[in-house]
C-alpha cells in the first residue's frame, strides 16, 4: 500500500509545473556554467556495463525478498540507481529517449497488478492478500518456494521504479525549462569523430 | 466472511490505477469511470451499512493473518456511518468538478481524488492503528496533489504550509504509535483495548505521554484550536471542489478521536481516565469561538466558509468531548450534517469565487450570473450552517445542547453565541454578494450555464433535506450506534483475537 501512496508524489511536481507561475519564476534563474566535460566517456562506459549487473542485482535482492530482507521495494530503488546512473552520465534527454515504456503506465501497472494479485485470493474463498505458495523444482536449480505474493511485489516494484523515474523526470523537466542545455549524444567527446572536431564544442 | 469490506479500498486502487495507465490522456474516459466508480462505491457502502445495521461487527484478515500479527479491517456501525456519509459526498464533489470543469485544469484529478477516497475509506474500516497511519499518509499524499490541483502562486504557498504542518503532524502520529508498541506490543486497536486495562503501574506515565500525542494528531486533522493553523489558508486556497471533499477529511480526525476515546482510551480507563475530555473541552469551546469570530472577520468567501468548518469541527467536539452514549449520538448526527453543510458552501462559494473572478468580499462588482439561484442556495447552505430552523443544523445543535443540558452553564451560551455570530457573518457575505451587487448595476454577464454543477449542489442540499426530514430514525439508528460504541466486547470478539486462549 505504501507503494501506491508513493506514486501519487510524482502528480505534485507534475501540477507544479503546469502553473503558469512557476514558469514565469523559472524563466528567471539562471543555471550555473557548466564545465566542458559534464558527460566524461569513461564515467559513461563505465555505467553501460554496471547497467545489466545493477538489474542483476536487482532481480536477485526481488527474488530473495520473499523469505529474507529485500523484496520488490529496494529491488525498485535498485532498478532505479541502475537508470539514474545512466541519466548521470549521459544526460536526461537521451537516456529518456532509450526508455521505450511510459512512467506513467509503470505505475498503473504496478497498482493493477498489485491490487489484482490481492483480489485473486478471493477466487480461492480467501480474503484479500492471501498469499498461496508451493515447492517448485525447476530441473538446473534446487528446490525453491514460489509464492502469489511475489505477484503483489512485482506490482509494489513497478510502483515504486515509475515513480522514482517519474519524479526524475519532473525534476529534470524544471532544469530544461530554465534554459538548460541537453546533449543528444552519450558523450561530450565523441573519440570516433572526425579528429579535427575533438575537444571542440 | 464477507469479501466487500476490502471492496472501498481496493476499487478506488484499481480505478485510480488503470486511469493513470489507459486513460491519462482521455478526459471523458476518466470522467465516465470515476463516475461510475464513485456510484459504485455508494452501492458498496449502502449495502457496508445495511450489513453493519443488522449484523455485529465484522473482521476481515487481509492476507488470512490471524489479528494481532496481520492488518485487520473492521466494519461497525461507525465506520459504515462514515463510510456513507464519504462516498454519499463524493458524487456530488465528483458531478461538480466535471461540471464546472475543475478536472481539466491539471493533471490527474480524478485518479488523485479516487486515491484520496481510498485513503480516507481505509482510515474509516481499519481496526489497527499503525495501518490507520498508513491510510492517513495515502489520503494526505493523495491530498497534497488535490489541493494544488489548478496551481497558482497562493495555492501552492497554502499547499506548502498545508504539507509542512502535516509532515509534522505524521511524525508525531509515529512517535505515538511507537510508545503505545513499546508499552504494549501491540497496536491493533481491539488489542489494546484489551490489553491497556491490565497495564503496570510504571508504564500508565508514558501511556498518557501517547495518548495526548494521538490526540494532538488527531486534533490537527479536525482542526482543533490550537492547531486549526492550516485550515482557513488551505480550504480557503484549495479548489472549491476539493475543499468540499475535504470537509469530510476534517472528520476523519473526529472520527480517530471517538474510535480511541471509546475503544482504546474509554473514561474507564485507570490511566488516562477522563483526561482525554478534559483536553477536549476546552478546546473545542477556544474551536467554536476562533471559528465563529473568523466568520465574521473573514475577507474572502473561501475564507469565511472555512471558518464557519472549524466553527462546526468545535460543535462537534464539544458532543464528542463529553464521552457519554447520548451525547456521542448527538455527535454522529452533527458530524454527518456538518460535513454536509460545510461542503454544500464549499461548492457554492466556488461558483460564486468563479462567476466574479476573484474571491474577496467587495460590494464592487456586478451581481453574478444566475445569481438568483445561487443566492437561495447560499441562503440554504447558511442556514443550516448556522444551525436556524428548518434545516438539519438546528436538530443537530439541538440535539447537542440537549446533550449537555446538565452543563449548561458554559456550553449552552458558547454555541448559542457563536451560532449568533454566524448568523451575523453569512448574513454580511450574503447581502455583499447578493444584494448590494444589484443596487450597482442590474445586469450581470452573461455566463454558460452549468448545469451539472447546479445539480450537484442541489443533491447536498437534498441531502441535508433529506437528514432534516428522517431526523427520527437517523437519531434512532445513532443511539444504537453510541451504544455499540461504549460495548466493545462485540468488536473485540470481531477480532478473534481471544477466540483460542
Amino acid at each position: 500500500m505504501l507503494g501506491i501512496a508513493a506514486l501519487v508524489i510524482f502528480a505534485l511536481s507534475e501540477t507544479l509545473l503546469r502553473s503558469p507561475a512557476v514558469n514565469s519564476r523559472l524563466a528567471t534563474l539562471t543555471m550555473e556554467k557548466r564545465a566542458g566535460d559534464r558527460h566524461p566517456m569513461m564515467l559513461v562506459i563505465g555505467t553501460r556495463f554496471l547497467l545489466p549487473v545493477a538489474m542483476m542485482v536487482g532481480v536477485y535482492i526481488y527474488l530473495r525478498g520473499h523469505n529474507l530482507p529485500g523484496g520488490g521495494f529496494v529491488a525498485g530503488l535498485i532498478f532505479a540507481i541502475a537508470y539514474l546512473m545512466q541519466y548521470m552520465a549521459s544526460g536526461y534527454v537521451w537516456s529518456y529517449d532509450r526508455q521505450r515504456y511510459e512512467h506513467h503506465a509503470l505505475i498503473g501497472w504496478g497498482v493493477l497488478i498489485a491490487s489484482l494479485a490481492g483480489v485473486g485470493a478471493w477466487f480461492g474463498g480467501l480474503p484479500f492478500l492471501t498469499s498461496g505458495y508451493d515447492y517448485v523444482h525447476l530441473w538446473p536449480l534446487e528446490e525453491f518456494e514460489l509464492a502469489t505474493a511475489a505477484i503483489f511485489d512485482l506490482g509494489v516494484f513497478l510502483c515504486v521504479l515509475g515513480a522514482i523515474l517519474l519524479s526524475l523526470a519532473s525534476l529534470s523537466r524544471m532544469a530544461l525549462r530554465t534554459g538548460e542545455t541537453v546533449n543528444l549524444a552519450p558523450f561530450d567527446i565523441d573519440p570516433s569523430a572526425d579528429a579535427t572536431t575533438k575537444g571542440v564544442r | 466472511m464477507s469479501h466487500w469490506i476490502i471492496a472501498p479500498v481496493v476499487l478506488p486502487a484499481i480505478l485510480a490505477g488503470l486511469m493513470v495507465m489507459l486513460m491519462r490522456h482521455d478526459l471523458g474516459l476518466q470522467r465516465i469511470f470515476s463516475v461510475a466508480g464513485v456510484l459504485a462505491l455508494n452501492a458498496i457502502a449502502g449495502a457496508l451499512l445495511w450489513a453493519a445495521t443488522t449484523a455485529p461487527p465484522e473482521a476481515y484478515f487481509l492476507g488470512n493473518w490471524p489479528a494481532p500479527f496481520g492488518i485487520i479491517l473492521v466494519l461497525d456501525r461507525l465506520s459504515a456511518m462514515m463510510l456513507m456519509l464519504l462516498s454519499a459526498l463524493a458524487l456530488p464533489v465528483v458531478l461538480y468538478a466535471i461540471g464546472s470543469n475543475w478536472d481539466a485544469r491539471g493533471a490527474h484529478f480524478h485518479p488523485l481524488m479516487l486515491f484520496l477516497l481510498m485513503g480516507i475509506a481505509g482510515a474509516f474500516l481499519t481496526g489497527d492503528a499503525f495501518n490507520l497511519f498508513v491510510f492517513f499518509e495515502v489520503l494526505l499524499i493523495a491530498s497534497y496533489g488535490l489541493m494544488i490541483h489548478g496551481g497558482g502562486q497562493d495555492r501552492t504557498r497554502a499547499g506548502i504550509q498545508y504539507i509542512a504542518f502535516n509532515l509534522v503532524g505524521s511524525s508525531l502520529f509515529l512517535f505515538a504509535l511507537a510508545t503505545i508498541y513499546g508499552i504494549t506490543g501491540t497496536l491493533n486497536m481491539a488489542d489494546l483495548a484489551v490489553k491497556l486495562p491490565s497495564l503496570p503501574e510504571s508504564e500508565t506515565g508514558l501511556l498518557r505521554v501517547a495518548a495526548v500525542l494521538l490526540i494532538l494528531v488527531f486534533a490537527i486533522k479536525g482542526a482543533l484550536v490550537p492547531l486549526q493553523f492550516w485550515l482557513p489558508g488551505t480550504y480557503a486556497n484549495a479548489p472549491g471542489v476539493v475543499a468540499a471533499l475535504f470537509a469530510v477529511m476534517t472528520k476523519v480526525g473526529a472520527y480517530a478521536i471517538i474510535r480511541f476515546g471509546t475503544l482504546v482510551f474509554p473514561t474507564s480507563l485507570a490511566a488516562t481516565g477522563p483526561m482525554l475530555a478534559d483536553l477536549l473541552l476546552p478546546a473545542a469551546l477556544v474551536t467554536l469561538a476562533v471559528g465563529s469570530i473568523g466568520v465574521l472577520g473573514a475577507s474572502t468567501l473561501p475564507r469565511l466558509v472555512a471558518f464557519a468548518a472549524i466553527a462546526s469541527m468545535g460543535t462537534a467536539f464539544i458532543a464528542i468531548a463529553a464521552f457519554t452514549p447520548a451525547t456521542m449520538s448527538a455527535a454522529l448526527y452533527y458530524i454527518l450534517h456538518s460535513t454536509l453543510a460545510t461542503a454544500l458552501l464549499f461548492l457554492i462559494a466556488d461558483m460564486v469565487t468563479r462567476r466574479r473572478a476573484h474571491a474577496s468580499l467587495r460590494a464592487s462588482d456586478p451581481p453574478i450570473a444566475g445569481s438568483g439561484l445561487v443566492a437561495a442556495l447560499f441562503m440554504a447552505g447558511a442556514v443550516a450552517m448556522a444551525g436556524m430552523p428548518p434545516l438539519s443544523g438546528f436538530i443537530g445543535k439541538l440535539l447537542v445542547l440537549q446533550a449537555w443540558r446538565d452543563h449548561a452553564t458554559i456550553i449552552w451560551p458558547a454555541i448559542l453565541i457563536s451560532s449568533f455570530l454566524l448568523i451575523l457573518g453569512f448574513a454580511r457575505a450574503g447581502s455583499l454578494l447578493f444584494w448590494k451587487a444589484h443596487a450597482l448595476q442590474e445586469e450581470g454577464e452573461d455566463r454558460p450555464p452549468e448545469p451539472l454543477a447546479f445539480t450537484a449542489i442541489g443533491a447536498v442540499v437534498a441531502g441535508l433535506v433529506a437528514l432534516t426530514l428522517l431526523a427520527g430514525p437517523v437519531t434512532g439508528w445513532m443511539d444504537a450506534t453510541a451504544a455499540a460504541l461504549y460495548d466493545p466486547l462485540p468488536y473485540v470478539d470481531a477480532t478473534q483475537l481471544y477466540e483460542d486462549r
